[in-house]
């Protein structure tokens, strides 16, 4: 019940939001209201509509790609066939289990059908799901499991240590807040980490701390991925006795994970917050800011360094977003159980709803990342303009 | 002439560049005194050291630079021996401004031109190190005075005295939010509690008797007043612009406008007007003008326009090669110039040839600075070298109060030399070049 309601008034609220800015941007609705105007006709708030809008198109595109090519790939049938014939097994008992399976995994029907149930699916508004069972000894239904959820991403089967037909969406987002958790801390990590050390290069350049950090971030550019991610590990857990595993409970067994991917990513931050940095120090403004009588330290920190940031803000929010789709090696190294190795798994056991879940999932987390990253700029930026050509 | 005090005063000063550990001069036995108010335009081609002369009043030579010997005295202290940022800093922008060529680039690109100019008014009020010692310590004795005063009272003569401070404090409050709010044209409830909130900084500043900087709804006062002073319209909507927003002239103007804010004694403005077009050029320069005449500061102008310096400048200095070759007024350069260098200057300005003549123009190139020059740095390219300025580098010669020229063909023993025709003929020429022009602006007007 909280579910219908929350959904159904969050998504009303939203659908209103937009008819009324627009009708406010149109200047149908308070036209001449100041206030209104500048709030509802935000230039930045219609180019996010905008940008959403035509992000909308893209994603429906990939849908259908991924659509097309994932049941080209596995055909239902033969799954069937892998899945359910065997010496014992009738063809009648066979026909029911294999169609029942499809229903289940939203596989029956013609692909026109099939394509439309899927759109329905997705769609995001609440909908009440149940597990249906067949048991061969009594060859009833069961029906179990019913909860209203959102969005339907269908359910698992085949998948190692999961039960057929757990809701793909309870899979996802388990593994995803794992995998957040530890990559939330990582891109944390590496902000903090990643501009100071920029900073602190670009202003004492060619001292010792410039000299440490640009062999390291050397270092971390000359060998191969794997390789350092391995020499992280003997270093944290070799020497620091952190330990291998990770458990849920623990956190200091998230460390090593957290140390390895914030220790690594910085390197990069760092590096381009230093060139940019770098850059701006001979720029005509310096000198006059100079000439004007501003310290060094309020020079390099408010004008250069809000110079140097433009360009690296986009990434930003890309980076945390990022942070929900998990990394396969680092989850695979400490055997952390999230996200990152879905995807590969998914296609190994041919799991048509898992694999699409994950496409849609990481389409619509890069097109936010975009979306975020423009505005982030924007707001950094003020000659970055969102309004189009008529105004 | 009257005696007119001295602002800054170079003595023999030399400097050079340390490049790829090769050593090269680049100033070389400066001598030059910049009087209080006036306007001194520094004349040269590229690379004659010009705009590293002037960098030495501010401290901002590049960092392989070195001044090698000389002095430049300014308020009394001797600015080559400053080698310490913070010194620097309370001369530079403080004391000694300086506008550059390029208002493109000038301003930081991501900050309001408003910031821009209030940052510059807002550090300038700050109260310096040392008041702000002093204001330490008198607080220290007042709060030890405060303590045996009470300690001398009773109970209820302690209660008073408190009472009393809280309502002496609560009605300057009340006073000063009252001036703030009357300076406010629109009043909303944000800007009620932000001015509250400067009332209320204010008053402790006024009970602690605090030095302090303005606030920033000042400096936003002052600084739309700048504006106005540098004629940029409606400037308290341009305030909050950033500098894509406005034009190459209207930027020169923030330029001005900062360099304004910093109340300095000397402006330095390294070709101002070089990024301009000729329009906006003039305008600029007037703008110079009149501002320097209100607020009476000196101006060292450096271009290599020479059509800019009949404008503007009081006393003319040529540089060429690293040295003063002549210096002196306007007059004495326009009309009596001495050193042939000034002549070849002159006689290559484009206003002043006539149809019938090849412009002329000084072959060569300006030296390089890379090796050491004997004798005088011109002689290669002057027409009317002699045999010494090849092996000695001649002396500055005075030839009047004013005026001063580093040539050999000043001395009693030189030849009599014939100048060039355009020399000879400067006072008609400028005159009828004006004429020209004043004819060619008539027609293009009747045109219209």
């Amino acid at each position: 019940m909280t579910t219908y309601l929350v959904g159904y008034s969050v998504i009303g609220f939203l659908v209103l939001f937009v008819v009324f800015s627009i009708l406010v941007k149109r200047k149908i609705l308070f036209g001449n209201t100041h206030c209104m105007q500048k709030i509802f006709a935000h230039p930045l708030l219609h180019y996010s509509l905008r940008r959403i809008g035509s992000a909308l198109i893209s994603l429906i595109l990939t849908i259908l790609v991924t659509f097309f090519l994932i049941r080209a790939a596995t055909p239902a049938d033969a799954t069937c066939i892998t899945k359910f014939s065997g010496p014992h097994i009738t063809e009648e008992l066979f026909n029911l289990q294999c169609n029942a399976w499809k229903e289940e995994m939203g596989l029956s029907g013609s692909i026109l059908e099939q394509l439309v149930n899927f759109f329905y699916a997705i769609l995001p508004f609440p909908k009440l799901l149940c597990r249906t069972s067949l048991d061969i000894n009594t060859m009833l239904f069961t029906v179990s499991d019913c909860r209203t959820f959102i969005i339907d991403f269908g359910k698992l089967s085949d998948l190692p240590g999961i039960a057929d037909g757990t809701y793909v969406l309870d899979y996802m987002s388990s593994r995803m807040v794992t995998s957040f958790k530890i990559g939330i801390l990582a891109v944390i990590l590496q902000l903090v980490i990643g501009y100071p050390l920029g900073v602190l290069m670009a202003k004492y350049k060619g001292g010792i701390l410039d000299k440490i950090g640009l062999t390291y971030i050397i270092s971390i550019d000359a060998i191969p991925g794997v390789a350092y991610y391995y020499i992280w590990m003997a270093l944290l857990c070799g020497l620091c006795a952190l330990p291998y595993q990770y458990s849920e409970n623990d956190f200091v067994s998230w460390l090593p994970a957290i140390l390895t991917m914030g220790f690594t990513g910085m390197a990069g931050i760092a590096m381009w917050v230093r060139r940019f940095m770098v850059d701006e120090f001979n720029s005509d403004y310096v000198k006059f800011a100079r000439a004007k009588g501003l310290s060094e330290n309020r020079i390099m920190f408010t004008h250069i360094l809000r110079n140097a940031i433009v360009p690296l803000v986009r990434s930003i929010p890309s980076a945390v977003i990022g942070a929900l789709l998990g990394t396969y090696y680092l989850e695979k190294m400490y055997s952390i159980n999230g996200i990152g190795a879905a995807l590969i798994t998914a296609n190994d056991s041919h799991n048509t709803s898992l694999l699409q879940a994950i496409v849609i999932i990481s389409a619509i987390l890069s097109i936010l990342a975009f979306l975020l990253g423009d505005i982030v700029t924007a707001l950094v930026d003020p000659r970055v303009s969102f309004s189009s050509s008529d105004s | 002439m009257k005696e007119k005090n001295k602002v800054i005063e170079v003595k023999d000063l030399s400097l050079g560049f340390v490049t790829r550990g090769h050593k090269s001069h680049v100033l070389r036995d400066i001598f030059l005194d910049i009087y209080e108010g006036e306007t001194l335009a520094i004349v040269g081609e590229s690379g004659s050291g010009k705009s590293v002369f002037t960098k030495t009043f501010t401290g901002m030579l590049d960092s392989n630079g070195f001044i090698s010997s000389g002095s430049v005295m300014f308020e009394g202290k001797d600015l080559v021996q400053i080698k310490n940022n913070k010194e620097w800093l309370n001369i530079r922008g403080r004391k000694i401004a300086t506008i550059f060529q390029d208002p493109m680039t000038s301003l930081n690109p991501l900050f309001s031109i408003g910031y821009q100019i209030s940052e510059v008014l807002r550090l300038h009020s700050r109260p310096s190190k040392e008041e702000l010692k002093q204001y330490k310590e008198q607080r220290k004795n007042d709060k030890l005075l405060e303590k045996s005063n009470l300690q001398g009272m009773s109970k209820e003569e302690r209660k008073d005295y408190f009472e009393n401070k809280k309502i002496k404090k609560s009605e300057l409050f009340a006073k000063n939010y009252e001036k703030l709010l009357n300076n406010e044209e629109k009043i909303n409830i944000f800007k009620k509690l932000l001015i509250k909130y400067d009332a209320y900084k204010e008053t402790n500043y006024q009970i602690k008797n605090k030095p302090h900087g303005i606030s920033k709804r000042q400096a936003k006062k002052e600084a739309i007043e700048l504006l106005k002073k540098v004629k940029i319209p409606n400037a308290e909507k341009r305030y909050k612009d950033y500098p894509f927003q406005y034009s190459g002239g209207m930027r020169q103007r923030v330029v001005i406008a900062i360099a304004l804010a910093c109340h300095p004694k000397v402006l330095i403005c390294d070709e101002p007007t070089t990024a301009l077009d000729v329009t906006v050029q003039s305008q600029i320069l007037q703008l110079i003008k009149d501002l320097q005449k209100e607020f009476n500061w000196t101006t060292i102008f450096i271009t290599h326009d020479l059509g800019v310096v009949a404008n503007i400048a009081d006393r003319i200095a040529v540089m060429y090669g690293g040295e003063i070759v002549e210096y002196g007024t306007a007059e004495d350069i326009f009309y009596r110039p001495a050193h042939p260098y000034t002549w070849a200057l002159l006689s290559s300005l484009p206003q002043l040839g006539s149809k019938d003549e090849p412009l002329s123009f000084i072959p060569g190139n300006p030296p390089s600075f890379a090796k050491d020059i004997i004798g005088d740095p011109f002689a290669e390219r002057n027409q009317y070298a002699l045999a010494i300025d090849f092996i000695s580098n001649p002396p500055m010669i005075q030839i009047s109060d004013t005026h001063s020229a580093k040539t050999w063909l000043l001395d009693k023993r030189a030849p009599k030399i014939q100048k060039p025709k355009v020399i000879l003929e400067l006072r008609e020429r400028m005159k009828r070049a004006a004429d020209e022009l004043l004819k060619e602006q008539g027609e293009i007007d009747y045109g219209k």
